[in-house]
């Protein structure tokens, strides 16, 4: 399922949809950094991929497909924000940012994707280990403030997370996107 | 040698003991595979310190909506007969069948295009394209040759009609027949208790199909309702419409056709339409339905005629929990006024003196 297949080689639909699906939500985070406004993220991404639906049979590109993405969802962006200054999408610091928008080589786009692929394996994680792995990483609660709120130990906290991390790790090992 | 991944989580969070660190150190050193390990460990850990700021998708629903915006299938359709569930199958047949019996069955080679649940797009056999909405089918023959361009709709639909100088395009409902001059229109036949026909761009001649000499002609901006086995008279847009007038039987009658210049929806309509020729018996009923509000600006903004003028108000989002029940066949003005009962709507009012340029849309 993960590819870094150059978008000649989408040929039908249902490629089109598996190359849709994967890169949807860090596509759509990554533009959001720059954009901060999610309903025109997604509409960037979306207009993104209907280009390259348009031009998959001419397209010749000499990169990754990630990278591909990444390079035509940045210009697309570019190309929004510059035609919709006057709604202010951004001040001038996102406007130096965006001028200092990283080269495709260093795959900025890299870990969006890790982002979202943890976000998917946690689904398989135990409820508890999973609790304890988000109040420890989303909520960044000690594991002293976690053993508190929950009532156990802190060792039975780090155990968890440990236990939590190295689940995920297990999960995304067989990633390329992840783990190269 | 084997550690335990909670010592290298402690080593990794700086809460190792110094003899911790120093067994870490030298395991690392140890072999390139514990390296391997240890620096995916760190990945996960790292990462997952972002994801509080990260926003996941439902991509299925991404990608449906993307479908909404190009189908991606520029072909000739698919016969997507056995989509539908038999039960729709069987209910949409049964009506079909009482409809257009000689129609379904005159030919083999016909396409029967359900909708499901979704709202689809679709293209005709003349390049013509359909907005198939959600629960509607579209049955029609493969090839069009000679004679008219013959649908029959189940449900409802919005059709951009190609021009032909010599074939008809005819969509058929179970109590109406549309017949097509010109070029954008809107046939919404779900119920039998109330059916209508809305005209965007062009002329649309519609028809009892019970009474053929019983039509009406559209222009721009006008619709016409069946209603309680009727077809009334043509109504403009944004007038409000006329109160409903109950007659005995649907006899024939002269065509008739309100011109209406379109005006800025949001004003008041400048003149009532002609009075009804009976006295009023009673209130117009408008079939109401529950609709999210979100999907109700989509709506506006892909079918109303100052679509450009929403296209900002698309910024204006409310929750997806938020419904409203209305008719998307009233005016516009009915629908922003049943709107505003519940919703504060804020309108962006800098440079557009005809537009709706929804700013921001509160809760009351």
């Amino acid at each position: 399922m993960f590819s870094n297949n150059s978008p000649q080689n989408i040929k039908t639909k249902d490629e089109f949809e598996l190359i849709f699906k994967q890169y949807f939500s860090p596509l759509v985070n990554f533009v959001n950094q720059y954009v901060k406004d999610i309903e025109l993220s997604k509409e960037v991404v979306q207009n993104t991929f209907l280009k390259l639906w348009d031009k998959r049979e001419t397209l010749n590109i000499d990169t990754s497909l990630k990278n591909y993405l990444y390079r035509s969802a940045k210009n697309n962006m570019i190309d929004y924000i510059r035609k919709h200054q006057k709604l202010q999408i951004i001040n001038d610091e996102d406007d130096k940012l965006l001028k200092n928008l990283p080269e495709e080589d260093s795959s900025p786009l890299s870990p969006f994707i890790i982002r979202n692929e943890i976000l998917h394996a946690m689904e398989q994680l135990k409820p508890k280990n999973k609790e304890i792995f988000v109040l420890s990483k989303f909520e960044g609660l000690t594991y002293e403030e976690i053993a508190n709120h929950l009532g156990i130990s802190k060792r039975s906290v780090e155990d968890n997370v440990a236990r939590a991390m190295a689940r995920l790790k297990d999960i995304l090992k067989d990633n390329p996107e992840i783990f190269k | 040698m084997k550690l335990e991944d909670y010592i290298l989580i402690r080593y990794i969070d700086q809460i190792a003991s110094t003899e911790e660190v120093e067994m870490v150190d030298a395991w690392i050193q140890a072999s390139s595979e514990n390296r391997k390990h240890f620096q995916e460990l760190l990945t996960v850990h790292y990462e997952s310190r972002h994801l509080k700021s990260f926003t996941s998708f439902d991509v299925d629903q991404e990608w449906e909506a993307l479908l909404k915006k190009n189908d991606l299938n520029p072909k000739p359709i698919e016969n997507r007969f056995f989509t539908m569930t038999f039960v729709k199958y069987a209910a949409a047949a049964s009506l079909l069948l009482i409809c257009a019996f000689y129609f379904l069955f005159s030919s083999p080679s016909k396409s029967l295009i359900s909708s499901g649940d979704q709202m689809i797009t679709l293209q005709l056999p003349d390049n013509s394209s359909v907005e198939l909405f959600p629960n509607s089918s579209l049955e029609f023959d493969k090839e069009w040759d000679e004679g008219d361009r013959l649908v029959v709709l189940q449900g409802k639909a919005k059709f951009n009609v190609r021009k032909s100088t010599h074939q008809h395009f005819v969509v058929l409902s179970d109590l109406m027949s549309t017949k097509v001059l010109g070029t954008e229109f809107m046939v919404d036949a779900y119920t039998t208790d109330l059916q209508s026909v809305e005209v965007f761009e062009g002329k649309v001649a519609v028809a009892d199909v019970k009474d053929k000499s019983n039509t009406r002609l559209l222009n721009k901006g006008n619709f016409v309702l069946f209603k309680d086995g009727t077809l009334e008279d043509v109504q403009s847009r944004y007038v409000e419409p006329e109160p409903v007038v109950e007659k005995p039987k649907p006899a024939p009658k002269p065509k008739k056709v309100v011109k209406k210049k379109v005006q800025a929806p949001v004003q008041k309509p400048v003149e009532k339409p002609k009075p009804a020729p009976k006295p009023v018996e009673k209130k117009p009923e408008v079939v109401l339905s529950t609709y999210s509000v979100n999907s109700v600006f989509d709506y506006l903004l892909n079918n109303h005629p100052e679509k450009d003028k929403f296209s900002k108000s698309r910024k204006a989002k409310i929750s997806d929990d938020e419904t409203i029940d209305l008719s998307l066949s009233e005016s516009l003005e009915k629908i922003i006024k049943r709107l505003e009962t519940k919703y504060i709507l804020t309108y962006d009012d800098e440079k557009c003196e005809n537009c709706i340029d929804l700013k921001k849309i509160e809760k009351k």
